[in-house]
């Protein structure tokens, strides 16, 4: 069976990292797009799952390195043989090439921003206890909520979450940004962690854009 | 020491929970002509251990700066 890792456009030569199982990539060229994937004889097993996934994505990184445009492939996906694959993907090339074209020159960059709850004092009331954490609550969504509006100005697209005001998480994102305005993105969310230490943040990325791969392509 | 390295274990723990999440819930879906390769595993459980190993690791960083 073959193993599909990511399509690839404007890739001179393939990365030198093996695939799953120590397997050498292999590229499937239909027009401009390469399909890029190793051969395997066994699928993955709950034993390999943990270290087959981060295969996967050290494959699609080193392959975002290499070309111009990187579509990642959702992990598992598999074909019995070229012939099979190259069947499948004829009919969905033109989605294909227009999600490629959707994230080209674009990183993907994940937030995760929580909520540290202060510690309660014993001296205040139950109804101010109450209207203190309101006042708590509101003030953060209207925070959180500037900072995801000023990413999303920046980003050509972005997929966000706002979870209840009450969950230890606030906001879980992932915006497709330009690669040349990563800096911007990077000292935004700096500054709002500097800022607001009741609010951490984890910034990832830059990563292929897997959030953002699905739509024109499915 | 160890408070040093607690914020890089936090961002750490954050980018595999993503790098997880990313891989087997995001990307291209080609499966209804292809198949999932994976056998008997369940990728939902998997992601949530990662995520639930990273909300573990969060709050013992958090007990431990108070």
């Amino acid at each position: 069976m073959i193993h599909v890792y990511a399509f690839a456009e404007g890739l001179d030569a393939l990365p030198a990292v093996t695939g799953l199982d120590g397997a050498e990539l292999e590229q499937l060229s239909l027009g401009r797009v390469a399909t890029v994937f190793s051969r395997r004889t066994r699928p993955t097993s709950a034993e390999t799952v943990r270290r087959d996934a981060l295969t996967h994505g050290a494959v699609v990184e080193a392959l975002a390195q290499a070309a111009t445009a990187v579509l990642p492939v959702r992990f598992g996906e598999v074909a019995d043989d070229e012939g099979a694959l190259a069947e499948s993907l004829r009919r969905r090339m033109p989605a294909i090439v227009a999600a490629l074209d959707r994230v080209r020159d674009c990183v993907e960059v994940g937030l995760r921003v929580w909520h540290e709850p202060p510690p309660r004092e014993h001296a205040e009331s139950g109804a101010a206890y109450m209207r203190r954490r309101l006042e708590g609550e509101r003030r953060r969504r209207d925070t959180v909520g500037r900072l995801h509006e000023r990413l999303t100005s920046i980003a050509r697209d972005a997929h966000a979450t706002v979870h209840d005001l009450d969950a230890r998480e606030q906001l879980t994102a992932a915006y497709l940004v330009p690669a040349a305005r990563v800096g911007e993105v990077r000292s935004l969310v700096n500054d709002f962690a500097a800022r607001h230490h009741d609010l951490p943040v984890v910034c990832t990325g830059p990563w292929p854009a897997y959030s953002f791969a699905q739509e024109d392509a499915a | 020491m160890s408070v040093v390295e607690r914020p890089r274990s936090l961002q750490e723990q954050v980018t595999l929970l993503d790098l997880v999440d990313r891989v087997l819930n995001k990307g291209v879906v080609l499966t209804g002509d292809l198949t999932l390769s994976v056998a008997d595993v369940d990728l939902v459980y998997v992601g949530l251990r990662v995520l639930l190993s990273s909300v573990a690791s969060l709050e013992r960083g958090r007990e431990g700066d108070a």
